[in-house]
């Protein structure tokens, strides 16, 4: 038990002191804009003077510098770790290539270094915002949304922020409730989301207080227009508070150009490609690795893997293993993405692998431009116990040929020429019957018409032949005693004159009503007064009031008198 | 009159005929020699069949194959691009000039002239759709005098329908049949089969830049008899000789 106790106790020294140092030096973001705020962070696990290597004279030292401790577990060991970190903001400048580090931390005689860490310095991105109304100059307070470009490409990056102004320096703020893309789902912040840097503005002529927040780098999808909803806060000025809603703004997204590359990774922004093989010499059968690195700013980590075009015999075990090393930045995503590919060559011989080409979208350009690596040549070894299940380039190629060769058409196809459209036939037969179907139409119409006008004539030839013979018995019934049916007649004769002189075709005998309107309308008053006068004889006469035998002739003359007037 | 007639028209007839044997019999000597990899001699009995008969389709495709044989790739393009102006659903004769435009242009892509809806429509001749848009006039004329014709409302509502949808169809296929038409007879795309060709700025005997080989380019407008000015599969607009283009 005691030597078991005395091994144990020698093993956790030995681990403990065991316990490498580091010190580890990091740049958030790794890629900013001139002006921007970035933060440089030493962390250590051993405790001493911490210092910077190689600060850049375009950097400018800011006012927050933060020092702790935290502590970590070593999940491996069990063991509690003590780390001793210091922070330290400021911005850039100058756009460049920043080198920064190695930091130092001092321990007694001894000194430990980190590695260097490197970053991308860009231009300042300019912003432009939506229109600002008069209202909102009114307000304590407004805010708009920026973004770096009103047309974008769909799969370009474009940067939003809320930029809010003020008349007063505002304290905090607080019910921020975030714009949003329509139709964006990759959305990253940039820059350093917790820290507002109020700066007084000239905006329109007037002394205000500005800030942004909320700066993101979006990648929309689709096409066409896109709208971004407005954003709410609270902004304090100690107790007093002021909520406001910016106004939104809209972008248009453009498609990319049709007929892409074969080779197009989806790319949008600037890339470059490099590739590397783990070995220049490998035995028959053997598996190598081709990683292929494609770097640059864009949308990088949307991009599909590249094709590596293989000579025949070389066979691509599974897919690509992908790593990603990519940070957004005010630009879009930058970095590299590699894409480790396992190969099995099966040919021996001296082999040359063509380049791998990728093709991307260019801003610049707006052009599909291709890039691609070197050619590597291979030396690979015969295994003569190597079975060889491919083909061999030659007899592949020979068979891809043989194929394409292989189906001549041995019958004759013949295609005839046109002879029918186009010459006069074509367009008469195509008229031809519609013009029929015209003709049909106006003829069967002129025959209905005709038909109706006949009938209609002869309807009214049988009226007239009515009133003739009415006519001719009221001549009989003047000398007779028959007077009902004497002014029956004479009321008979007057409705049908009436009925012809309204041309009524229809079988039925008219009311009076009908007969004065048509007066009204067609006869003068005193022709109205003639037959009104006769009907009312007529009228008297059958209920009673009966006219003398004497006045039969008197009206049969005027009843003769207004069918002339009617001339019927 | 008859027998002097039949003296007349003899020796034409002869003539035919023996332009058919010998059309015949360069087909098969063109078919012989590509099975015995002689591919020039096989583009050459092919381009005999197809100068007595250009509308053989089979002539034009099995010299597209004897011009792969040869790796004469663009004029394999240009041979296929025939068929398919003839035939435009041939898919074969696509996948060839794939095959022909991926040996000359590994990066890029080739697109056919027309989409899929259009081929399939333009697969049948113009003579073919003048006789639909004849049919459809009968019928939208016969649905015409059934609709004037027709006293009760409800048959007379669906008559109308009945007419517009043919009268629609009838439009349409005399659209198609102008198109059709226009497709087969109209020059207005070439092909390089030259390696590269230069291309000229108006008015400037000096080259520009250059067209690869199996190109296609659509004619914009013929600036004179020698320069045409031509579009590109990416838009760009360039003015080249037109001797250099081999017309589809």
């Amino acid at each position: 038990m005691k030597q078991f106790l005395s091994i144990y106790l020698v093993l956790l020294s030995i681990i403990t002191w065991g316990q490498s140092p580091s010190v580890q030096l990091s740049v958030e973001p790794k890629s900013a804009d001139v002006g921007e705020i970035i933060t440089i962070t030493v962390r250590s696990n051993i405790q001493g003077e911490v210092e910077v290597d190689n600060l850049p004279s375009s950097f400018v030292h800011g006012y927050d510098v933060m020092n702790g401790m935290e502590q970590e577990m070593d999940y491996n060991t069990g063991e509690i770790i003590t780390y001793y970190y210091l922070s330290q903001t400021g911005a850039f400048g100058k756009a460049g290539k920043y080198s920064i580090g190695p930091a130092f931390v001092k321990k007694g005689n001894k000194t430990y270094a980190s590695k260097k860490v490197t970053i991308h310095i860009g231009d300042r991105t300019q912003m432009s915002s939506g229109t600002v109304t008069s209202d909102q100059l009114k307000d304590p307070a407004f805010g708009v949304i920026q973004t770096s470009k009103s047309f974008i490409y769909e799969g370009e990056p474009i940067l939003v922020s809320a930029k809010v102004y003020a008349n007063f320096n505002p304290s905090h703020l607080d019910g921020y409730r975030a714009y949003e893309v329509n139709g964006a789902i990759d959305k990253n912040a940039v820059g350093n989301p917790s820290r507002i840097v109020v700066e007084p503005e000239r905006f329109r002529n007037k002394q205000m207080y500005s800030f942004e927040y909320d700066k993101n780098i979006i990648f929309p999808t689709g096409t066409g227009t896109v709208k971004i909803t407005p954003y709410t806060m609270n902004l304090y000025k100690g107790h007093k508070s002021f909520t406001f809603t910016s106004n939104h703004k809209t972008i248009t997204i453009k498609p990319l150009p049709a007929n892409p590359p074969k080779d197009f990774i989806g790319g949008v922004g600037d890339f470059s490609v490099s590739r590397t093989v783990d070995a220049k010499e490998v035995k028959q059968g053997d598996v190598f690795k081709l990683v292929i690195t494609i770097s640059g700013t864009g949308n990088i980590q949307n991009i599909i893997e590249p094709t590596p075009k293989l000579p025949q015999g070389f066979i691509v075990y599974g897919d690509p293993i992908i790593s990603e090393n990519f940070s957004y930045c005010s630009h879009g995503a930058e970095g590299k993405m590699v894409f480790e590919y396992n190969i099995q060559a099966n040919v021996a011989g001296e082999v040359k692998i063509p380049a791998t080409s990728i093709s991307y979208f260019e801003l610049n350009t707006e052009n599909y431009v291709t890039t691609k690596t070197g050619t590597t040549t291979l030396n690979i070894i015969e295994d003569k116990n190597y079975n060889v299940n491919s083909e061999t380039p030659q007899s592949k190629s020979s068979n891809s040929e043989t194929n394409v060769l292989s189906d001549l058409r041995p019958s004759k196809i013949v295609v005839k020429n046109n002879t029918f459209y186009g010459t006069g036939v074509f367009w008469t037969t195509i008229t031809s019957p519609f013009l029929f179907a015209f003709l049909f139409i106006f003829f069967t119409k002129r025959k209905e018409e005709n038909a109706t006008t006949t009938q209609f004539k002869q309807e009214i030839k049988k009226k007239e032949n009515a009133l003739n013979e009415q006519l001719v018995q009221l001549k009989i019934l003047v000398n007779s005693d028959q007077d009902l049916q004497f002014f029956t007649s004479i009321e008979t004769s007057l409705k049908i004159a009436f009925e012809i002189d309204m041309k009524l075709s229809e079988d039925r005998l008219i009311n009076k009503q009908e007969i004065y309107s048509h007066m009204d309308e067609k006869y003068s008053s005193e022709f109205k007064t003639q037959v009104t006068s006769l009907f009312n004889e007529c009228e008297q006469f059958q209920y009673g009031f009966g006219a003398k035998a004497h006045n039969k002739e008197h009206y049969l003359s005027q009843l003769n008198n207004i069918v002339q007037q009617l001339k019927v | 009159m008859s027998w002097k007639l039949t003296y007349l028209l003899s020796p034409l007839f002869l003539l035919v005929v023996l332009f058919h044997t010998n059309a015949q019999n360069n087909f098969k000597k063109g078919v012989a020699a590509y099975h015995q990899k002689d591919y020039s001699l096989a583009v050459s009995e092919f381009q005999k069949v197809l100068t007595t008969d250009e509308n053989n389709i089979s002539a034009w495709y099995n010299l597209g194959l004897s011009n792969i044989g040869k790796k004469a790739y663009g004029e394999a393009i240009l041979n296929f691009e025939k068929v398919l102006k003839h035939m435009p659903n041939d898919s074969e004769s696509e996948a060839k000039i794939e095959y022909c435009f991926g040996e000359l242009h590994p990066e890029t892509e080739w697109t056919p002239l027309l989409n899929s809806i259009q081929s399939s429509l333009y697969s049948l001749p113009s003579n073919t759709w003048a006789f639909i848009c004849v049919a459809l006039s009968f019928v939208c004329a016969l649905g015409i005098v059934l609709y004037v014709r027709q006293k009760k409302r409800s048959l007379k509502v669906a008559f109308l329908f009945m007419n517009l949808f043919f009268l629609g169809g009838f439009i349409a296929s005399i659209v198609i049949c102008i198109n059709v038409n226009n497709y087969a007879t109209n020059s207005s795309y070439a092909v390089v089969t030259l390696k590269s060709i230069p291309t000229f700025i108006e008015n400037s005997p000096s080259p520009k830049t250059t067209i690869a080989e199996g190109i296609r380019v659509e004619v914009i407008e013929k600036m004179d008899d020698d320069f045409v000015e031509v579009r590109t599969l990416t838009r760009e607009v360039h003015v080249v000789r037109s001797k250099e283009l081999s017309f589809i």
